[in-house]
């Protein structure tokens, strides 16, 4: 046996730990130690990890390098670390979404994508902070306190998925699972150069994740690159009996494209004009180029109705979610109030339970929905949603994916915004899209700024074209080795 | 492009509903959400900035007789499923009616528990 006490440089991808492993350079308990050790350090500064699982994990990984060496191993995850997201039940430890509604929350299974890659032989090895109930761009509504970014302690990770970007965006060998609803998975890992991908709505099982707006919803992969998205990706996604939503076609069949590769892209000039950071714009423009240069026509295209898309998410997620959250009513799980009257009771159990944002997002949604306002709002922002869809499929038609910035600024400071909840809303302007037209949508880190903060970018495809899109990030991640950046210095 | 942060309403809207503090505790209420008195005026100015973004949806015409599709995806429509039972070690099978009273602030005997109700 060769050297096994050498562990993986900390800027490798889960394929090249998991090349390291079958080489025998170290055993997964090894990288599972190593990697426990980060969690317990640079993870707990950060804020970004709420519980870790020492003990299991290391079960797990001793039991991956049985199978290894009775060469039964799993696949390209066993014996790799991951984490999820507070918002996605583990049986493991607790999953109380970051809110005091569900503190101390004991699932009673994993999410299908958590029971799928655990059977896959991955190491559930930690949860990792968000947003309260996913709703934010910032971290900063987590009951579990704020995360850091790893390129500025002083900046937000983005949101919702912080903590499992600012994991990503600062030390490899892992893979982390998130969830998107309006750009909750692409926006943090723009803010801490990570590669995620939001799938085609209904590709990945939503069961055990703890809802938001059910429409929009889906379960992610966030990691170094777009291989490890994609090798998450094949394990998670498929059809499940438990999700009457998840799609039941083959992937194939849901192709609409007809070329397999991107050979076409649409730069959509919406995204990179008036309130947009001229460094970000510039910074996706030079993207394009690039692409250019090796030989995919560019083709600068207007998308219909972009400026109606945050509005029109503002009413269908909140919508959504009012009624979804309408379940927390101090009776069947959570924090309960004191009342001997029953209404009083929901009330003052949901008073207590919800953080302030998550309250404001119940009321708009109540009211978009309640009599007399529904036409108006709720209605005519599904109207303005068939439109958007619409408008995606125009672009589509001759060409293969949009291309267009994932945050229209650079991550921002902490406290910056957290007080002007529209400020926060204007996070999602450029994200929200992919999830009202049920796209997938790929988030790729592209350049940096003047201050050393990373930019990412994204690439819309059609419907069902999820690994069309990740062949095309593994493409750019050969041209451009932005996303290969660690804050600590990783090899570039 | 939309700019960060709020815009500006120019002139009051015929269509646009008043928000004042009636119609925020009547909503707060179809929500069941107590609101304090001190919050009020904070929900009532966060209501009005978010409609004004909101009301960028009114810009886009709709065409006439259009019925919005109620579905995210055409194959989720119409989906079933065989009736079948599931055994209590399937995932998502049937659960022991205990385990849910450990997640229940108050469950005695079986029974989650509310205050009186009847009676």
């Amino acid at each position: 046996m060769s050297n096994r006490s050498s562990l993986p440089p900390i800027d490798a991808t889960v394929g090249e730990a998991q090349q390291w492993l079958a080489d025998g350079h170290c055993t997964s308990r090894q990288l599972i130690d190593g990697y426990l050790e980060f969690l317990e350090g640079g993870g707990r500064e950060l804020n970004a990890v709420v519980e870790i699982f020492n003990e299991s994990a290391q079960q797990a990984a001793d039991q991956s390098d049985q199978r290894r060496a009775q060469g039964q191993c799993f696949g390209p995850l066993d014996g790799i670390p991951f984490t999820a997201k507070m918002n996605i039940t583990t049986q493991l430890g607790s999953s109380d979404a970051s809110s005091p509604m569900l503190r101390g929350f004991k699932a009673q299974e994993d999410a299908t994508a958590v029971r799928r890659l655990r059977a896959a032989g991955a190491v559930l090895v930690g949860k990792t902070s968000c947003d309260e109930f996913a709703m934010g761009a910032s971290n900063e509504t987590s009951s579990h306190g704020v995360v850091s970014n790893p390129w500025d302690r002083e900046r937000v990770p983005g949101g919702s998925s912080g903590g499992s970007a600012a994991l990503a965006g600062s030390h490899g060998w892992s893979f982390h699972l998130g969830s998107d609803t309006g750009g909750s998975i692409r926006q943090p890992a723009a803010f801490c150069n990570a590669t995620a991908i939001k799938p085609t709505w209904g590709r990945v099982s939503r069961r055990g994740l703890i809802a938001f707006g059910s429409s929009l919803d889906q379960i992610c992969p966030i990691a170094r690159d777009a291989v490890d998205c994609q090798s998450v990706l094949q394990v998670i996604e498929g059809h499940d009996p438990l999700d009457s939503t998840s799609l039941r076609q083959s992937t194939s069949s849901q192709q609409k494209i007809s070329q397999p590769k991107i050979g076409r892209v649409a730069l959509i000039s919406d995204g990179l004009g008036p309130g947009i950071d001229a460094s970000i714009a510039s910074a996706v423009r030079s993207a394009a180029q690039q692409m250019a240069s090796q030989g995919i026509e560019i083709i600068e295209r207007s998308l219909p109705h972009l400026e109606a898309a945050n509005a029109c998410y503002q009413v269908i997620s909140t919508a959504e979610a009012s009624s979804n959250l309408a379940r927390y009513d101090g009776v069947h799980v959570g924090v309960r109030g004191q009342s001997e009257d029953l209404q009083q009771l929901y009330e003052t159990s949901r008073h207590q339970g919800f953080g302030s944002e998550v309250r404001r997002r119940i009321l708009l949604g109540t009211f978009v929905l309640s009599a007399g306002y529904q036409e108006a709002y709720y209605n005519r922002a599904l109207a303005v949603r068939d439109l958007i869809r619409q408008g995606i499929d125009q672009v589509l038609e001759d060409c293969d994916a949009l291309l267009l910035p994932v945050s229209p600024f650079a991550p921002f400071p902490i406290g910056e915004r957290i007080d002007d909840p529209l400020a926060l809303y204007a996070c999602d302007i450029l994200t929200v899209t992919a999830n009202l037209a049920g796209v997938p949508a790929l988030a790729l880190p592209c350049a940096f700024d003047e201050q050393q903060l990373p930019i990412g970018m994204q690439l819309m495809g059609a419907h069902g074209s999820d690994h069309v899109l990740l062949e095309f990030g593994q493409r750019w991640q050969c041209w451009n080795d932005e996303h290969r950046a660690l804050p600590q210095g990783g090899t570039r | 492009m939309a700019q960060d942060g709020p815009s500006h309403h120019p002139q009051p809207d015929p269509d646009r509903p008043v928000i004042d503090e009636a119609l925020v505790r009547k909503t707060a209420h179809l929500a069941r959400l107590e609101v304090s008195d001190d919050e009020i005026p904070g929900l009532v100015e966060h209501l009005e900035k978010i409609l004004d973004l909101v009301d960028t949806l009114r810009s886009v015409e709709i065409p006439e007789g259009h019925r919005p599709d109620l579905h995210v995806s055409q194959a989720t429509v119409s989906m079933t499923r065989e009736d079948q039972s599931s055994k209590p070690t399937d995932a998502g099978g049937p659960r022991d009616p205990a385990a849910f009273g450990g997640n229940a602030p108050d469950w005695r005997d079986g029974s989650f528990v509310t205050p009186r109700v009847v009676g």
